[in-house]
């Protein structure tokens, strides 16, 4: 197995998080159109975004938009996803992002899971280990809150505790020795805000108040990460995207539980007789992922520069070694993925279309990496 | 007296302890969580397998009615742990496999059988709930169809489509040697992969022999074998490592060389 770069997503049941990735390999696939490298999902992940893709149809294709319709996860599921070279699949940058049961984050519903608090700990390590933390909002419950009760509900509803928690440990790994210098990424991702836009067929006015807003209830879990993160820099992007974006809330109601606690409803209506949807500002995420796997090259770069003088066969055992981050970067910087994909008694000829290509796809992290933000997207620092 | 059907649902309200639990009596053991990597458990699957306790199916994906406070569709997981003393019972049940009307007919028995609040009153203790194995077990007859002819079921692991006539008859006969003793390892549907590759990463991650039915198959369907360790999910498999290191390290340090050199200039 070649090692992949790891990003994770994070947030409450229902949020949208499996809507999002779907979302935003949609878009990638868009944005890598004409370049040679395409992007690539292994069997099963192609069959699960397939499978939500559908449903996300059938959605839309009810005369009543049900906004819970979509199935729940079930089972930890990784989205296996490479750049990778039109001409060769062997020349590719491996992303490995996690998906779970929103559920799983609330340590007494673990309990209750076969086996939850084992498949729970090693989606921490992935966290853990994930250069970017994706954070998926939910715009509508921020937006309609208006009375105090229905503030009050709010952080139950996007059960802030827990993941502030999560987000807790994410960062104080990240700021440990042995993560400094590699990058840390985390995207506050606002959906369901259709109402909020005008630039994706809506009239919403409302996107200097979602951004307050989510200032506003995300700053706590905010000052937490950089609270932690006392030896490093994380960047943050504020990333308000539409999944559908061509449904529209209509209404809200805040119904009381049977715990006793406000719930959360709402009605959306079909705008026109859309039937597939229009993302948008997904793609700022793929974008994000692309920078931090530039970044790190930089810096791995020079490293393999600085150490020319020195050993080279040790530079390259070691970084084999190395687990994480510098790991897989190393093995892609060092040319050993060129290697090993040359290393089937290739001719020079094919050994040279190989580095053509692995450069190829490199570009092609690079354009992506340096493509311009929708004005929806922010950086925060 | 068959054996008992332990169901998994979730009642409707939005909080976490009505999620999806098994109602009135928990199997065991989760002799099928081997699989569930193998397929898409909120769609319609179903997994037979030998195991410690007997031969049991799981049978998930089943569609109810009723949809939780948030609006999401509920569904119904069935787990039936040892059928050997009625494989005809397992033949109707892997049957629904390839019928849609069968899962929604059963759905729909099982709503008849467990109202709405009644799952939610189970949920939270305030109804007694042991007989809920044996009444889903008892209600099955009348949603099932009754049982179809088998084929010829090949030795060892193979994978077909559900399209394709003799494939089904070849599951059901291969269920039906589980359930007998004849035959070991798993029978399953899968709707997470649909190629032969996807066939033989599932059969090398489970150790054992497969009849894997692909209900939405990329390609033909008819009935193909998984030739143990080699197929054409490892063609891209890679020697041994160690000749490659000597013999190619004088080559290799040249083109890290190479490759530096080409980072270099185009940085
Ligand atoms: N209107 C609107 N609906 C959305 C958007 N994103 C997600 N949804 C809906 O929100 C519901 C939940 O989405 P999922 O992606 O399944 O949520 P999840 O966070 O993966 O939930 P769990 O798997 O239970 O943890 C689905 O019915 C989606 O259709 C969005 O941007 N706009
Ligand atoms: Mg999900």
């Amino acid at each position: 197995m070649n090692p992949a770069f790891k990003a994770a997503v994070l947030g409450p049941t229902r949020v949208g998080k499996t809507t999002l990735l779907t979302a935003i390999l949609d878009e990638t696939k868009q944005m890598l159109a004409g370049t040679g490298v395409i992007i690539s999902l292994d069997e099963r992940t192609q069959r699960r975004v397939r499978t939500h893709r559908q449903e996300m149809q059938q959605a839309l294709l009810q005369r009543e938009f049900n906004a819970y319709a979509l199935a729940g996860t079930q089972d930890e599921a990784y989205y296996h996803v490479s750049l990778q070279s039109v001409a060769d699949e062997d020349v590719r940058i491996p992303f490995s992002i996690l998906d779970y049961p929103g559920k799983w984050l609330d340590p007494d519903f673990l309990d209750t899971v076969a086996d939850g608090k084992r498949k729970w700990r090693e989606c921490e390590e992935h966290i853990k280990a994930s250069v970017m933390l994706l954070v998926p909002i939910d715009a509508s419950i921020l937006m309609e809150a208006e009375t105090p009760p229905q503030r009050g509900a709010v952080p139950g509803l996007l059960q802030f505790g827990d993941v502030e928690e999560v987000a807790r440990k994410w960062a104080s790994t990240r700021n440990l020795a042995e993560h400094h210098h590699e990058p840390a990424v985390l995207v506050l991702a606002p959906l369901k805000c259709e109402k909020y836009f005008d630039d994706n067929g809506g009239w919403g006015r409302d996107a200097d108040e979602l951004r307050k807003r989510v200032a506003e209830w995300y700053g706590p879990m905010l000052d937490i990460v950089r609270g932690e993160a006392t030896q490093r820099d994380i960047k943050i992007i504020y990333a308000p995207i539409d999944t559908y974006g061509v449904v529209e809330l209509m209404e809200a109601d805040w119904p009381r539980e049977s715990d006793g606690r406000l719930g959360f409803r709402a009605h959306y209506r079909i705008r026109g007789d859309k039937t597939t949807p229009s993302v948008k500002a997904a793609g700022a995420v793929m974008t994000a992922l692309c920078q931090c796997v530039v970044d790190g090259w930089a810096v791995a770069e020079g490293r393999v520069l600085a150490a020319r003088q020195h050993d080279y066969a040790r530079l390259v055992a070691r970084d084999r070694e190395r687990k994480g981050f510098w790991g897989t970067i190393g093995y892609y910087v060092s040319g050993e993925s060129a290697r090993n994909a040359a290393d089937q008694g290739k001719t020079a000829m094919e050994i040279t279309q190989i580095e053509q290509r692995q450069q190829q796809v490199r570009k092609s992290v690079e354009a992506l990496a340096a493509t311009a933000y929708d004005p929806r997207v922010e950086p925060w620092s | 007296m068959t054996a008992p059907a332990y169901l998994m649902t979730r009642g409707r309200p939005r909080e976490n302890r009505y999620d999806y639990q098994f109602i009135g009596a928990v199997p065991p053991a989760r002799w099928w969580d081997a699989v569930t990597k193998h397929v898409q458990t909120t769609q319609r699957e179903i997994v037979v397998a030998r195991h410690e306790g007997g031969v049991g199916v799981y049978v998930t994906g089943v569609p109810s009615e009723r949809r939780d406070a948030g609006g999401t569709p509920i569904r119904y997981t069935l787990v039936l742990d040892d059928l050997r003393d009625d494989p005809v019972l397992l033949q109707r049940i892997a049957a629904l496999a390839w019928s849609a009307d069968g899962y929604e007919r059963l759905g729909e028995q099982l709503d008849k059988e467990f109202d709405a609040d009644r799952i939610d009153a189970i949920i939270r203790g305030d109804e007694p709930a042991e007989d809920v194995p044996a009444r889903t077990a008892a209600m099955l007859d009348s949603a099932l169809e009754p049982a179809a002819s088998l084929g010829d079921d090949p030795a060892g692991s193979w994978v077909g489509g559900v399209k394709d006539r003799d494939a089904r008859r070849a599951f059901l006969a291969r269920v039906t040697r589980l359930a007998a003793a004849e035959a070991e390892g798993w029978a399953f549907t899968s709707q997470a992969f649909g190629t032969l590759r996807g066939a033989h990463e599932a059969a090398a991650d489970l150790r054992a022999p497969v009849a894997i039915m692909l209900l939405d198959p990329d390609g033909t369907s008819s009935i193909q074998e998984i030739a143990p360790g080699k197929g054409p999910a490892l063609v891209k498999e890679r020697r041994s490592r160690i000749p490659l290191i000597v013999g190619l390290s004088l080559a290799a340090v040249a083109l890290i060389l190479a490759i530096v050199w080409i980072m270099r200039s185009s940085a």
